[in-house]
């Protein structure tokens, strides 16, 4: 019954499997481990992913302002094993789609035949569809850190706050950049009649539809990080 | 100028000296040092395409020595990489040494004079070796697998086998003084290099197996950047025995052992911080009790129903205590292990919803990938409960145990007693310097950190209508409305076997057989509300049947007595349905002590007798810190859901949109 509710909550977005907890911990027994439940703000939809190189990378992809969204097919454990069923479609900014094959880095003893045959089976079947197929690993996350926690920490901000009405905060938020050119997120929370949860949930969403930007890879994001209009 | 030779010995794609991996020269004795130098500056002349006779007569080292130290410095190294200067080092071995002559011992000689015989004998007799390999990896082809064989016993069939294929004692091992022992111990010591996971599948079991991903020297991907960023969660089942005490007929004091309960943690990992804790009474924690942990460590509370020890000074436990700011902070990630009680969907879906955090749950019996939670466990109890007369120890042959249950009945050592004892070490805990963390404590690191504007720590609350009405502990369920337009059955809801209305649902004829979401508090079944699930229409606080109107249950109890077929019986008493099974169950107890084989029996319905005990204190502290309200009057019936905010908000606007703005959409 929870589920139905959940899922009437999360109807937005395309027809995707939504996996109940148990459900998904049962899958073990299919070699199914490490599971992520979270909330994807820029879907508007819950998302259940096995790994943390997935996971990780899905929450960079919350912050990339060049996608606009992004759906996983067919089974949502597999995005992480390269297999030819299972990966991450973009959906882009500029209306372009490319798919998104995640994993953990192949060395020479753990790459195998039957791994290299299914990415052909993907890389052809891509082409057929003329879309790009990139394939990531944790190699891409290194040095990424700070971008990862700040983005970890602006999806929960914003998706605790998403039920709730942000209309007063954002007329604030926009007021402060009539005033300064990059006010601080304390000068914000400093407002009055602004409710700081949804203050920050606000700047979260302005942060992520690419309009607003913060020096988010080298700072952790806080009352000091600065916020600036970019210039399109 | 001087003349480029041809270095055709280099190829082009390394002809860059500076990138060839080098060893440290400093840790080089002196002569050692000079002779490396030596052959290096060689390589290196030779490489900037000087003559052989000059770089004969700077390094004395003749033209057929300098081409052979350049193909030693080009062959490829374990690492994938060329040997570059290391193959310079004296002595060093690229290869691995290979017999070519017969091993020529006298009878009695010992091991020297033998290296690699046994290289050598594998490769006349391969068969050997994967007999020995199967053998010590337990790998049988095809056979019964055999438990762990031992050094002296897989010498006997390296023997054996030898013996078999004509081996005499002339020829090696046979010869030696311990017949080969130490070369085939060190064959399969060499083994775990090369099936490090089989190796220790095979040999040291399936915790050292999964231990193997523990300090591989690899980085996480998760780094600890951001104090209140992750936090975990886990229980903990404790290790001291208990009792409640049940008055007898007589008044007297009954002390009754209880089966062995859980306590929850909620913790910051960055600083180790103990967030929340909460004692489940119960054998195996619900979800229920997950939320309630959650609850400790958001939701401040004052008066009666907080969290209090006497063992503090000024009996505050948790850092939300100490420090008010922290009410309904939020986090970006909880960890949590794979207990069924987590993973219920009502709990991911409350926690998700009210604090918006990602929740992971970790690879199985990955213990490391929480290890403060665990040991946080192995600190409290060491200083708390493993100190008490009635402690269970670490396990059954720990020699602090002794009679744990006889000792807590003699002491009396109640619940509250171990309650107080776990807060008490929570708050030392808390307090004490670490050195984990620069030898601040977890609670000054905390303060410290939102001092800092650069640590990455800052008030992050909840918004404050999610602070308003909290649903962290609500039970969400749709339901039908059910009533019947014929015979004038006014539309209700059934909730846990139990009849909820309002005027408002009650002439809402047009709702029957329509949805509703409704909300029930986890604590307490007489708190429900209600909403339309298809227009979102809010129809306010639903009320219980008028026979249970007093009856304050939490949404498990009245689950547990529904299943016990109690609920009707009870009903007819026109008492508490809880009073009623709690009062069964202690005269159970107090008839089990009667006998005297029970009587130092941990109890499991002594446990039950202590939840219930513990909701109803709780409920009463509750109902007495709540100030008295006068009823509002009701919510009419379909508003709008959205009215509260706009209520709330309509003053600070001059011109208001059109229609509020959500971030969802």
């Amino acid at each position: 019954m929870v589920r139905g509710v959940s899922s009437a909550a999360h109807t937005d977005g395309p027809r995707q499997s939504t996996v109940a907890p148990l459900t998904a911990i049962r899958n073990r027994a299919q070699k199914v481990s490490n599971l992520w439940i979270f909330d994807s703000p820029k879907n508007n939809r819950r998302l259940t992913v096995s790994g943390d190189v997935a996971f990780l990378h899905l929450v960079l992809l919350e912050g990339d302002p060049n996608v606009s969204g992004y759906d996983l097919i067919d089974d949502p454990f597999r995005i992480t094993s390269n297999s030819q069923q299972g990966y991450v479609r973009l959906r882009l900014k500029d209306g372009s789609q490319a798919w998104l094959t995640l994993g953990r880095h192949r060395t020479r003893d753990t790459s195998n035949d039957d791994q290299a045959c299914r990415d052909s089976v993907l890389q052809a079947k891509a082409s057929n569809a003329g879309v790009a197929l990139i394939h990531r690993t944790e190699l891409d996350l290194a040095g990424r850190d700070v971008l990862i926690d700040n983005w970890l920490t602006l999806c929960a901000i914003m998706t605790r706050a998403r039920s709730y009405a942000c209309h007063v905060e954002t007329e604030r938020f926009l007021s402060c950049f009539a005033r300064y050119d990059a006010p601080s997120i304390s000068s914000m929370l400093a407002m009055p009649e602004i409710d700081p949860g949804v203050m920050l949930a606000v700047v979260a969403k302005a942060l992520q539809s690419g309009r607003y930007s913060a020096d988010l890879d080298r700072q952790l994001f806080g009352p000091h990080t600065h916020i600036s209009r970019v210039r399109q | 100028m001087r003349p480029t030779r041809n270095r055709s010995l280099i190829p082009q794609a390394l002809s860059d000296l500076r990138l060839w991996p080098a060893p440290d020269e400093q840790a080089f004795d002196k002569e050692k040092k000079a002779n490396y130098l030596r052959r290096k500056r060689a390589v290196e002349m030779y490489a900037d395409g000087i003559g052989h006779d000059e770089i004969t007569r700077v390094t004395e080292l003749p033209r057929q020595t300098v081409c052979k130290l350049v193909h030693r410095c080009l062959t490829g190294a374990e690492d994938g990489a060329i040997a570059g200067f290391r193959a310079l080092v004296p002595w060093q071995r690229l290869a691995g040494y290979e017999r070519t002559k017969p091993v020529v011992r006298e009878l009695g000689d010992g091991s020297a004079g033998c290296a690699g015989a046994l290289t050598s004998l594998y490769s006349r007799f391969p068969e050997v070796e994967k007999a020995i390999r199967s053998s010590f990896l337990g790998h049988p082809g095809g056979g019964v697998p055999k438990g762990r064989i031992s050094y002296t016993a897989l010498h006997g069939e390296f023997l054996d086998a030898l013996r078999e294929l004509n081996f005499t004692d002339r020829d090696w091992p046979f010869n030696t003084k311990d017949c080969g022992y130490k070369s085939l111990r060190a064959y399969c010591l060499g083994l775990l290099t090369e099936e490090p996971t089989v190796w220790f599948g095979a040999r040291s079991g399936q915790d050292a197996v999964r231990r193997h991903g523990v300090g591989s020297g690899f980085r996480s991907l998760f780094p600890k950047l951001r104090g209140y960023g992750s936090c975990q969660l886990d229980f903990h089942k404790v290790d001291a025995a208990s009792v409640i005490i049940i008055e007898t007929e007589t008044g007297a004091r009954l002390p009754v052992p209880v089966s062995r309960w859980h306590i929850g943690f909620l913790i910051e990992e960055r600083y180790n911080l103990v967030l929340g804790a909460f004692a489940a009474l119960e054998r195996t924690p619900s979800g229920d009790s997950v939320l309630e942990v959650m609850d400790t460590a958001l939701r401040p509370c004052e008066g009666k129903g907080a969290v209090s020890c006497h063992l503090t000074a000024d009996g505050k436990v948790f850092p939300l205590q100490l420090m008010p700011e922290l009410a309904f902070q939020g986090f970006s990630v909880l960890k949590m292990d794979n207990a069924w009680s987590n993973a219920a969907t009502g709990v991911v879906d409350n926690i998700i919803n009210t604090v918006g955090c990602a929740i992971n749950f970790g690879p199985v019996k990955a213990w490391w990938r929480r290890h403060p939670i665990e040991r946080i466990f192995g600190e409290l109890t060491q200083r708390g409960l493993q100190r008490l007369p009635s402690t269970f120890g670490s396990g059954p042959n720990d020699t602090r145990r002794s009679n744990p249950l006889e000792n807590a009945v003699k002491f009396e050592i109640t619940i509250q007693d171990l309650l107080d004892v776990i807060h008490g070490c929570i708050r030392e805990h808390n307090d004490d310097t670490n050195e984990g963390i620069d030898f601040a404590s977890p609670m000054k690191a905390l303060q410290h950190s939102l001092r800092t504007p650069d640590s990455g720590v800052f008030l992050q609350p909840l918004p404050r209508d999610a602070q308003d009405d909290f649903r962290l502990l609500c039970h969400v369920e749709v339901v039908t409305v059910r009533g019947n337009r014929q015979t004038n059955v006014r539309p209700h809801v059934t909730l846990g076997r139990w009849k909820y209305t309002n005027a408002a649902l009650a002439n809402s004829y047009d709702l029957i057989d329509q949805q509703l979401v409704v909300y029930c508090d986890l604590r307490d079944v007489q708190i429900v509300h209600a909403t339309v699930l298809a227009t979102g229409e809010q129809l306010g606080a639903l009320l219980a049947p008028a026979g249970r109107r007093d009856q304050h249950l939490s949404w498990r109890t009245r689950a547990l007595i529904n299943q016990a077929g109690l609920s009707g019986r009870n009903h007819t008493n026109h008492t508490s349905i809880a009073s009623n099974w709690r009062e069964g169950k202690e005269e159970t107890l107090r008839e089990n002590q009667k006998l005297k084989r029970k009587r130092k029996r941990a109890s499991n319905e002594a446990l039950e007798v202590a939840k219930l005990k513990a909701e109803e204190s709780r409920m009463l502290g509750r109902r007495d810190t709540e100030p008295e309200v006068p009823d509002a009057p009701e919510t009419p019936a379909h508003e709008s859901a959205f009215t509260r905010h706009d209520k709330r908000r309509s003053p600070t606007f001059a011109n208001p949109a059109d229609a509020p703005i959500y971030l969802g959409d």
